[in-house]
């Protein structure tokens, strides 16, 4: 007895060999992958698009600046600002008069196209103020509220490690500081009386001791009967609207004027009788106004 | 701040994420932190060094770079101008005559932080920069103003529309020579206000220094106040619940008798004025004129017998208010006729039905019935198990007499009308369809086709079959991958792999089998035909559970490897659902429908109604008829209509259990009054026992005009009430002569409440400032402060406690079912 086995192997090659490392970026060469000044920005050169700060709310106008700029108008409360940039940070600091607070501190940053890592990358908030003519710094870190803005990035650019990656999936790092949100005035703390149950301390002054009596009531019949579905419904209109009905629609039209209730006209609907299929296209329900309405 | 009391922000339950439900908490103010300036902000972004990776080629580390970003922001609050949008409501109602006599104007703004945006020069800013004049009209004079144009904008609040630069500096038009004072502002470098209008008034001294509250008065006539607002949604109550109050400090002169007394409240600006409102208190000097801002004005009379919450709900219950209708929402009801055509129309009359001129579509004119879908009396649902696919399919025809009956038709019309209207909900809808469209015909495609041999094998009808089982047909990996399992075990195995093996044989070679697969495979052959498969895929129940994502399969779990849950490609969207819902409590359907006559609901009136279940379930039949241009989406607007209502009736009160109705049984009311405007935001309750025990909940309560106010029940109440709004809880004085205030706890477990009893509360006689009605303000907050004794632990009260001490208990109208509930 021969036993023929045959093992039958092959491999397909697709992309770049794992064990070569794609060359790097030059800092030039990675800077140009940040985001751009846009076109509004050309009046200013030195002015760059990494780092944004957006309204989140309260603003109520803007001034057109003659250097090209633009300044908010907005209210002293439910303003909210934010200030992202496209570089994640180690560390996130807001200033302020004698101030300096440290708001996140985190790993350290890596730029991995350039294969480059602890690389140094702090972002800081400051502000200042001209009011009533007099400038001055703004004490962001104790009269405003701010919290560190994070978001999850690609590690195929801001991890560690030399390029390409050796993940094929591509995967981000959770979390990174890209700056702050929700800052804002910090909310005064006025004097209070706390809550107050309204129901127990301004016990309601019924304005009617006997209260009026409701005239709707759950427990009250309901109309009946409900319209019904006939498939000769269009007959019966042809058969009686203009004819053997016309008499005591006249006089339900009388009745309704000596009530006060103006109908309109009670014509003639020979027409009508003559082609109801022609002119409804499908049959109507038969019924009547409800009978046990209440009296 | 008094013992125990606690900042607003300071962690408390009065703190920025909620408040109870049925509370209210009064704030001295809120003074916002960042004072108005122009603020520069900039963000630094820095980065620089860097060690190379492992088994890189090295890059030089990254130069110190930075990267700045700066904005501009200018923080500036209404100065010259005030929003109307602003204001929330004011009190006594604009243009009303009541007797006020004991009651306090205010203004309710929604701005929290308004009165204190501009922090006054050299005051603290607790100070507000705005006050409340309570002023009659001889107190005001309008003969200096700069000529106006037009004349016209002179108006009866003795006030006018001006250059800013007439106020700032102001001079005697008249030519009398008159010294005229306007306020001492600083521009700031970008407030470009030359051209800016505002209003303003001209207070003549001998007003100004009797009337003008001095800044430590101001600073107790404002403060903010937070309720909770999830009931009043659909009243533009959309804020936070946060509102500032300006309250003025003048009792307006009541007569005893003869003509009512015109008052005018005007909202000015104190800005400018500090010098003499300040501590030192400089009056202004004789024969001289104060030019003040006005940022808001309005007018009302006072009068003994005049209008009140009391009057006008009091008018509501009387016969000239209800005409003979029952306060139900009807033409009077007449009885007692022995003609039987009579009857019939009496009791069509007092169901609620109409008899209108109707032209029909042959052009010949006659007259139908209609009743809106607020009716006079309960009805049961009878239209839940099909639905109209056209307006004509609606309409109820009275062989008897020969008439049409087209309040349902008017429905599916209103309900089309208004789908088309809506480009997001027809698109929605329409994309919906043609989802559930593709489910039908993927399961039947699949459980004809012959290629999943597998499950080709259950000749059951696709209505036969299980949830579980369809959802596994839908899916088609499982399916695939077992039916080709089988085919490599079955007939590959049995007939092909042979060949194969013999085709390495010398002899042999790999020749077409002489398989019988194809015509076992074509022996599958469904005996039924596409239609009929997709006829009774659109009949089934556990097709609609399935396109619904819902199933009452006991065992569908997830074991099956076909996923389970809901395909979120065509469940009904959510949208869908939210706008039905709204459609279901009358949002959006025009007022003609709902009330057909405008004696049904006549001035100062009040009209109950139970919605017709019809009516409404016609209305969404009409919304979802659009786009149907089939009788396949006809019959899957049938399939899937359960389901649908289903999801309405669950959006409207969630949890509740569906009943075989689907909508929950819904009732209501309608206000027709001037107490809608002049109580804003009203407070309407329903309890379904006479206890007041258990809430009825609001479905929808909305403002449907300036004087007419809705309220739709999920369910028919037992007890109905109408109370003053909680935000604009009023403030007054008791007593029939001498004004007296009723102390109430301002801290600890009993805040609120009176004090030290509800049985025998403290009460303290008013000071007054003369003969001017105006309140003394700074002394009764010092008189509440020793009465309140060891409460304020020696701390003065401020402007919090003084505005809870001054609330008027507010007032209530109840209703209540004969029949105890």
């Amino acid at each position: 007895m021969t036993i023929h086995l045959l093992i039958i192997s092959f491999t397909i090659g697709f992309g770049q060999p794992q064990d070569q490392i794609a060359p790097t970026l030059g800092w030039p060469e990675f800077q140009a992958t940040l985001p751009t000044p846009t076109p509004a920005d050309a009046k200013q050169p030195e002015r760059q698009n990494v780092v944004k700060i957006v309204a989140n709310g309260g603003v109520t106008g803007t001034i057109d600046e003659a250097d090209g700029t633009t300044t908010w108008v907005v209210r002293p409360d439910h303003f909210v600002f934010s200030v992202h940039s496209a570089v994640p940070a180690a560390g996130l600091t807001v200033s302020g008069g004698t101030n300096t607070d440290v708001r996140y501190s985190g790993p350290a940053v890596s730029f991995r196209p350039m294969g480059l890592e602890e690389i140094t990358s702090t972002h800081g908030v400051s502000m200042i103020a001209e009011i009533d003519g007099v400038a001055g710094s703004v004490d962001l870190a104790h009269d405003w509220v701010h919290a560190p803005a994070t978001q999850d990035l690609p590690e195929a650019v801001w991890g560690p490690g030399a390029p390409p990656a050796k993940v094929v999936q591509p995967t981000s790092i959770p979390g990174m500081a890209i700056g702050l949100t929700g800052v804002a005035p910090r909310p005064p703390d006025p004097v209070t009386t706390g809550a107050i149950d309204i129901p127990t301390a301004f016990t309601y002054f019924p304005i009617n001791e006997a209260p009026a009596v409701l005239p709707i009531d759950a427990a009250a019949p309901r109309e009946v009967p409900p319209p019904v579905a006939d498939d000769d419904a269009l007959d019966r209109v042809a058969a009686t609207i203009a004819t053997a009905a016309a008499p005591a629609r006249a006089a339900l039209f009388a009745a309704l004027q000596s009530f006060g209730v103006d109908p309109g006209v009670d014509g003639p609907l020979d027409l009508l009788a003559a082609n109801p299929v022609g002119t409804y296209g499908a049959n109507p329900l038969l019924g009547a106004p409800a009978m046990a309405a209440a009296q | 701040m008094t013992a125990d009391q606690t900042p607003a922000g300071g962690g408390n339950d009065v703190d920025q994420s909620g408040l109870p439900p049925g509370t209210i908490a009064f704030l001295d103010n809120f003074i916002p932190a960042a004072p108005p300036g122009r603020y520069t902000v900039s963000a630094t972004h820095t980065v620089a060094g860097g060690m190379p990776a492992k088994g890189v080629k090295p890059q030089p580390p990254v130069p110190s770079t930075s990267y700045t970003g700066t904005q501009t922001f200018i923080i500036q609050g209404s100065r010259f101008v005030l929003n109307p949008a602003e204001i929330h409501a004011v009190f006594p109602p604009t243009g009303s005559s009541g007797a006020y006599g004991h009651r306090l104007a205010h203004i309710v703004l929604n701005k929290r932080a308004l009165p204190w945006e501009h922090p006054l020069v050299d005051v603290d800013r607790s100070s507000p920069w705005l006050a409340l004049l309570v002023l009659t009209p001889d107190q005001l004079v309008t003969s200096h103003f700069p000529p106006l144009t037009p004349p016209a904008r002179r108006d009866s609040s003795s006030a006018a529309a001006m250059p800013l630069a007439s106020v700032l500096s102001p001079t005697d038009a008249s030519g009398g020579g008159a010294t005229i004072v306007g306020p001492t502002l600083v521009l700031s470098p970008w407030e470009d206000l030359t051209a800016l209008s505002v209003r303003a008034i001209d207070v003549p001294a001998a007003t100004f220094n009797s009337f003008v509250p001095d800044l430590a008065t101001a600073r107790l006539s404002a403060h903010v106040r937070r309720v909770d607002i999830d009931d009043k949604a659909d009243l533009q109550m959309k804020d936070d619940g946060w509102f500032a109050m300006v309250v003025g400090d003048r009792l307006p002169t009541m007569p005893t008798s003869g003509p009512a007394v015109p008052h005018i409240a005007h909202l000015v600006s104190l800005e400018g004025f500090e010098e003499y409102l300040g501590a030192s208190q400089k009056p202004l000097a004789d024969g001289s004129f104060a030019r003040m801002i006005s940022l808001a004005s309005w007018s009302f009379s006072v009068e003994p017998e005049g209008a009140s919450f009391t009057k006008l709900m009091n008018n509501l219950m009387t016969p000239a208010s209800e005409q003979g209708t029952g306060w139900l929402l009807r033409h009077p009801i007449t009885t007692g006729s022995a003609d039987s055509t009579r009857s019939f129309a009496q009791r069509a009359l007092a169901g609620g039905y109409t008899a209108l001129p109707y032209q029909t579509r042959v052009g010949q004119e006659t007259f139908c019935w209609y009743r809106g879908p607020l009716a006079a009396a309960p009805i049961a649902p009878a239209l839940t198990d099909r639905a109209p696919r056209t307006s004509a399919a609606a309409m109820v025809y009275d062989p008897d007499h020969g008439v049409f009956d087209l309040s349902y038709a008017v429905a599916f019309q209103t309900g089309r009308l208004l789908a088309l209207s809506s480009s997001g909900f027809s698109v929605s809808l329409m994309g919906w369809r043609r989802a559930a469209n593709r489910v039908v015909d993927t399961l039947v495609s699949r459980a004809r086709s012959p290629h999943l041999a597998a499950l080709a094998t259950d000749a059951r009808p696709l209505g036969d079959r299980s949830v579980t089982q369809l959802r596994q047909l839908l899916r088609a990996p499982a399916p695939v991958r077992a039916s080709f399992a089988a085919a490599l075990t079955g007939p590959f195995h049995e007939h092909v792999a042979p060949h194969l093996a013999s085709a390495t044989s010398p002899a042999g070679g790999l020749r077409p089998p002489p398989i019988a697969v194809g015509r076992r495979i074509l022996n599958n052959r469904p005996t039924t035909t596409w239609r009929d498969d997709v006829r009774s895929a659109l009949t089934s129940p556990t097709v609609a559970a399935l396109i619904h994502g819902t199933s009452d399969d006991s065992d569908d779990d997830d074991d099956d490897g076909s996923g389970g849950g809901p395909d979120p490609a065509v469940t009904f969207p959510n949208d869908l659902v939210t706008w039905l819902a709204k459609r279901a409590v009358l949002d959006g359907v025009p007022f003609d429908n709902l009330v057909a006559r405008s004696e049904f609901l006549p001035p100062e009136s009040i009209r109950f109604f139970h919605v017709d279940p019809n009516w409404v379930l016609t209305l969404l039949d009409g919304a979802l008829s659009v786009g149907a241009q089939s009788t396949r989406d006809a019959a899957m607007s049938t399939l899937m209509r359960t389901n649908i209502l289903a999801a309405v009736a669950t959006a409207l009160v969630p949890g509740a259990t569906p009943t075989p109705d689907a909508l929950p049984l819904m009732s209501g009311m309608l206000l027709r009054s001037t107490a809608v405007t002049g109580y804003r935001a009203l407070q309407v309750r329903g309890f379904s026992d006479t206890n007041n025990g258990t809430p009825v909940p609001m479905l929808r309560l909305a403002e449907l005009s300036p004087t007419v106010l809705l309220a739709v029940f999920a369910g028919v109440p037992a007890v109905v009430a109408i109370d003053e709004s909680r935000e604009g809880l009023g403030f007054g004085v008791e007593g029939d002569s001498a004004p007296l205030v009723e102390l109430r706890h301002v801290n600890g477990a009993s805040v609120g409440q009176p004090f030290p009893t509800r049985d025998q509360p403290t009460t303290l006689p008013v000071p007054m400032r003369g003969e001017t009605g105006r309140i003394d303000l700074l002394t009764l907050a010092n008189q509440i402060t020793t009465g309140l004794g060891a409460q304020t632990a020696g701390q003065p009260v401020g402007p919090a406690d003084l505005a809870l001490n001054l609330v008027r208990i507010p007032e209530q109208f109840v209703w209540k079912v004969a029949s105890g509930g």
